[in-house]
């Protein structure tokens, strides 16, 4: 039983730029965020744009002047399984492989991920560390923001009613990341994750750190990633990084302090085996 | 005996194909046209007086049919196993969050719940008694029964202290070695897949009608017709076939609710729980906390064993003495102590209503016992599984409670069996086989022993129907209910195996008060023994009759396969049918389920089942994450009646265990409110959870009381694998699981305090 006021399905990106630019919508990708918390009670009323039949133009993943783009309506096991993005950003690959369940994986898009604005959002912490852009168009033209800067809290995010995320850039000077993302939960499957970071590496842009479900927002963590420049770092030097980097809180799905200690020791690991 | 035709091969179970396509129709598909629907209205504080329920702004709604509340009951207002304490509408006070004050009725289930808020309901505030020792041991605490409830004590439901021998005279001996330590286990809530249903209405006979997620349709025609002071005759129960049970819904939950406004409104009414309500409201497994002190002499023999214990029954009586009872029983294990203690109360909590879990009280004391055996066995520098094998109890001797018990020989020869596999054999080797320094790998064992049927506790018998039509086929009907544990295809194959016919003659009718007779209730691993062996008994009236009537007409008569070989000539059974008067078309058998030697404090059993397991894990000592790698269970449970239905629930034992040991929790505040509203938080294993071994091993011995050997397999097979996998993990890490679940963050904690 879904409170909706209305129910439009655009067949152009005109189309929804127009439409967005006269009324309010809630924008409705692959469903998989918006459906449950509309079940749940919230959006009350919405008027719902589905954006689905912009797939030709939303959905590919490209280079494009030596950086990888990714069409916003691309799903989760599209990425998993994308050539460019298994050998230019392969934790963003390895996050998608670990969202959900198949069936979440094969509706949710990583614009969907992203713009949600979970702290725990599974794509964010390889895009955050990569320091990827979004894209965001609207009548009035259109505007890059990092997507670290796109969240602000948890549900709120930056994007103006009257625009549409289109694509994602990761700037990679024709290069590819390599890393790793580690998600950690109680179980192997249909996990929202306790606490996951992206370490990875390039050879222009160095050593980079995002970590997720551990503040309001996903965030780079810049006193663990200087760390990685030196020699000798300890476990308690990362910890003290950590301390500065992240703001976990207790849940129900964990304390902070667990979050800390995990993440403090899998990055100490991936700084050990770098 | 004859080789078998049926019984122990895979038989693709009867439901299978409907179920999968989609076409089963589960009690939660039913419409009836133009029926109304309702929605409950909760209390909104855990504990509280009810001054006043005002309907009348909920009745101006649109769609509103009317608002039910306790006023409408004609009869008690009341319902529960173990008493009618449980009311189906609050009418004095509210005892929990899960507690039905009214129910909306309305066209649309969406204009039932939009006016939930509209119904005011005044309360005077009550203390939240969340502590379970405070709430007993406190007599400042707040009384949580209604008045005039009979209680052992300030907020208890119910206290056992039962002692063999003397456990003090052991302790006091400096020579013994003792392992002494608490154990903690929390609630769990079942998971079943389709949520709490009740459909209800008055037929075209004046008889009130109900469809609904229930485990024992009998038992709920009493209670209903109490309810709605009815005559049974009155009152048709069906259930049918269940999108899950496993024990909850044995109590009812919004059922006699469901049937008060349906009878009030002579109308169809139909309540379907969200999941969200189904886990504020549906009975959860007991949560403990034991005290457990095990002595052991130099050379390994078990003196004395002492298990002191709180548990939180949450706001009602329901079936806790049973469960609380049966905990009692268990706390021994397979094991020969010459003295033991057992002292334990179940208090009345604000918190959530708590009730049958596969398993019944025993998953909780198992996990404990067998924690302490390791710890002992280490101790003692010996290897656990000799000195499991050295103090088990013996076929012949009695069980330390000391009644004695029949059944297979199972548990005799289980340790050879665990000793021969694979992961035994190669413990080192997969110790070794961790691919990086902080994967730290272990093995571990678990034993248990779960009484089958009911135990002494109360009557424990089941009604068999078996019919035969013209056209020679038989119907088999019985009121066991179909909650997807297989009940329709093991009577099938028993049926089949017994009756010597092809096995399309035979058709399996379940679950209905209309349709079938007093099965018992589908609880308790009971109704492969006992709706077997009620078939045999009328299987063998009706092969008498027929060899009665055929020996009128022919010299040599004998069964044989789809009728009878008389004369060198096969009569089949519709032939058959033809000769034998109508009356004995029908026959009935009634089976009762042997009492052991002794009346105890508690309900005892005679028949037990048995399994062993042993899981393999590897912990991530940076994480704290526990993954079983490999796992083999080994049931001693009688004959394979199916091997597909046997391994499913072995393999869903095993994720049942696996989730107890690892993740589930279902938690609240202190102020009783959920804090694990929906799957979103409350987790429970999926399929990437299972160890990538995952062996079923069935330690085929004969259950001497069962048909064709026969036992009950249903809860055993997902106890033992709890403490395996704990057990696991202090192999791996050296930490002992004190309390469940050994999740991440447990683990990790641990490890750091331990470093």
């Amino acid at each position: 039983m879904l409170n909706i006021s209305k129910y439009y399905r655009v067949s152009s990106l005109e189309e929804a730029l127009d439409l967005l630019n006269k009324e309010t919508w809630k924008i409705l990708g692959g469903g998989t965020d918006i459906v449950p918390q509309m079940r749940a009670g919230a959006h009350k009323d919405a008027a719902l744009m589905d954006i689905q039949l912009l797939k030709n133009e939303l959905g590919s993943v490209e280079m494009r002047d030596g950086d990888l783009v990714i069409g916003a309506l691309c799903t989760h096991e599209e990425l998993r399984h994308n050539d460019l993005v298994k050998e230019y950003m392969p934790t963003l690959a390895d996050a998608c492989a670990h969202v959900g369940s198949p069936q979440i994986r094969k509706r949710g898009t990583i614009a969907g991920n992203v713009i949600n604005a979970s702290p725990a959002g599974d794509t964010i912490p390889s895009l955050v560390a990569a320091g990827a852009s979004a894209r965001f168009l609207s009548v009035n033209g259109e505007r890059l923001v990092p997507v670290e800067d796109i969240a602000t809290r948890p549900g709120r995010t930056v994007k103006e009613d009257n625009e549409l995320l289109t694509e994602f850039i990761i700037p990679l000077e024709g290069k590819a990341w390599k890393g790793t993302y580690d998600k950690v939960g109680v179980r192997n499957a249909l996990q929202i994750s306790i606490a996951d970071c992206a370490v990875i590496s390039h050879p222009d842009f160095g050593v980079r750190i995002a970590c997720g479900s551990v503040g309001p927002t996903v965030k780079r963590a810049l006193q663990s990633e200087a760390l990685f420049a030196k020699e000798g770092m300890t476990r308690e030097d990362f910890a003290s990084a950590m301390a500065e980097d992240i703001c976990p809180i207790d849940d129900v799905r964990a304390s902070a302090a667990y979050r800390r200690e995990v993440l403090t020791n899998l990055i100490y690991l991936h700084y050990q085996e770098r | 005996m004859s080789e078998l035709r049926y019984v122990g091969r895979k038989i693709v179970r009867d439901d299978g194909l409907t179920k999968v396509t989609g076409q089963l129709t589960y009690p939660s598909d039913l419409k009836i046209d133009d029926m109304y629907h309702g929605a409950l209205v909760f209390a909104s504080v855990p504990h509280a007086l009810i001054n006043d329920i005002n309907v009348e702004e909920a009745l101006k709604k649109p769609g509103v049919i009317d608002v039910i509340t306790w006023k409408d009951v004609p009869g008690i207002n009341g319902f529960g196993i173990c008493g009618p304490e449980q009311p189906v509408y609050c009418k004095e006070k509210v005892r929990y969050l899960g507690d039905v004050v009214a129910m909306v009725v309305a066209k649309t289930e969406r204009q039932a719940r939009s006016a939930v808020s509209k119904v005011h309901v005044d309360y005077t505030v009550l203390e939240t008694v969340s502590d379970s020792v405070k709430a007993m041991t406190d007599s400042s605490t707040e009384r949580i029964p209604l008045p005039g409830t009979e209680t052992a004590g300030h907020n208890k439901i119910s206290r056992v202290d039962y002692s063999v021998g003397n456990v003090e005279k052991i302790f006091n001996d400096p020579d013994v070695i003792v392992a002494e330590n608490d154990y903690k286990t929390p609630y769990e809530e079942h998971v079943y897949l389709e949520t709490d249903i009740a459909v209800a209405t008055v037929n075209e006979n004046g008889q009130l009608e109900l469809w609904g997620s229930l485990q024992y349709p009998h038992l709920d025609r009493t209670e209903i017709a109490h309810v709605m002071d009815l005559p049974e005759g009155q009152v048709i129960i069906h259930a049918g076939y269940q999108g899950g049970g496993f024990g909850s819904k044995h109590d009812m939950t919004i059922q006699p609710a469901a049937a008060v406004a349906a009878w009030k409104l002579k109308h169809a009414v139909r309540v379907h729980m969200n999941r969200e309500e189904s886990f504020l409201t549906s009975a959860k497994r007991v949560p403990y906390q034991f005290h457990v002190k095990t002595a052991a002499d130099k050379e390994g023999h078990l003196l004395a064993h002492e298990v002191v214990f709180t548990a939180d029954g949450g706001p009602f009586v329901a079936a806790n003495p049973a469960i609380f009872c049966f905990t009692i029983e268990h706390s021994a294990g397979v094991y020969r102590f010459p003295n033991v203690h057992i002292e334990g109360d179940i208090a009345y909590t604000n918190n959530a209503h708590c009730g049958a879990f596969r398993g019944f009280g025993c998953n909780q004391i198992c996990y404990a016992l067998e924690s302490q055996m390791d710890e002992l066995a280490a101790k003692l520098g010996m290897d656990s599984l000799d000195f499991r094998e050295m103090n088990q109890i013996r076929t012949g001797q009695p069980l330390s409670m000391t009644h004695r018990f029949g059944g297979s020989d199972g548990l005799a020869v289980s340790y050879d069996v665990v000793r021969n596999t694979n992961l035994y054999k190669n413990k080192e080797a997969f110790k070794a086989a961790a691919a990086k320094p902080y994967l730290k790998r272990g093995i571990g064992f678990g034993w248990a022993l779960q009484g089958v049927g009911m135990g002494n506790f109360c009557p424990d018998y089941c009604i068999v129907d078996v019919k035969l039509h013209e056209d020679g086929h038989f119907s088999v009907s019985t009121g066991a209910v179909e909650m997807g544990q297989g009940v329709v295809t093991t009577c099938h194959i028993l049926a089949a195996e017994k009756a010597q016919v092809s096995y399309d003659q035979i058709q399996v009718l379940v679950g209905d008060t209309d349709t079938t007779p007093d099965a018992g209730g589908t609880v308790a691993s009971r109704s492969t023994l006992t709706a077997g062996n009620a078939m045999w008994i009328a299987f063998d009236t009706m092969q008498d009759y027929a060899a009665e009537e055929l020996k009128k007409s022919y010299r040599h008569v004998a069964l044989d396969f789809d009728g009878y070989l008389c004369d060198g000539r096969l009569v089949t059974w519709a032939e058959i049918y033809k000769l034998l008067p109508p009356e004995k078309h029908t026959v009935q058998g009634k089976y009762h389920v042997p009492e052991t030697n002794k009346h105890l404090p508690f309900g005892v059993h005679y028949i037990y089942g048995y399994c062993a397991h042993i899981v393999g894990v590897e912990v991530n000592t940076l994480t704290g994450q526990t993954q079983v790698i490999e796992s083999e269970i080994l049931p001693a449970v009688g004959t394979v009646v199916n091997r597909l239905g046997y391994e499913g629930q072995a393999e869903g034992g095993t994720s049942m265990a696996l989730g107890y040991a690892l993740m589930e929790d279902f938690r609240m505040d202190q102020e009783s409110r959920v804090l694990t509203k929906n799957l979103q938080t409350y987790m429970v294993p999926t399929t990437k959870d299972m160890p990538r071994v995952c062996k079923v091993t069935p330690i085929e011995t004969i259950e001497r009381e069962g048909p064709y050997g026969a036992g009950g397999m249903g809860e055993v097979v997902c106890i033992p694998g709890t403490p395996a996998i704990t057990n696991a993990i202090r192999d791996a890490i050296g930490m002992t699981v004190r309390e469940l679940p050994a999740s991440p963050e447990k683990v990790l904690m641990w490890l750091r305090e331990n470093a």
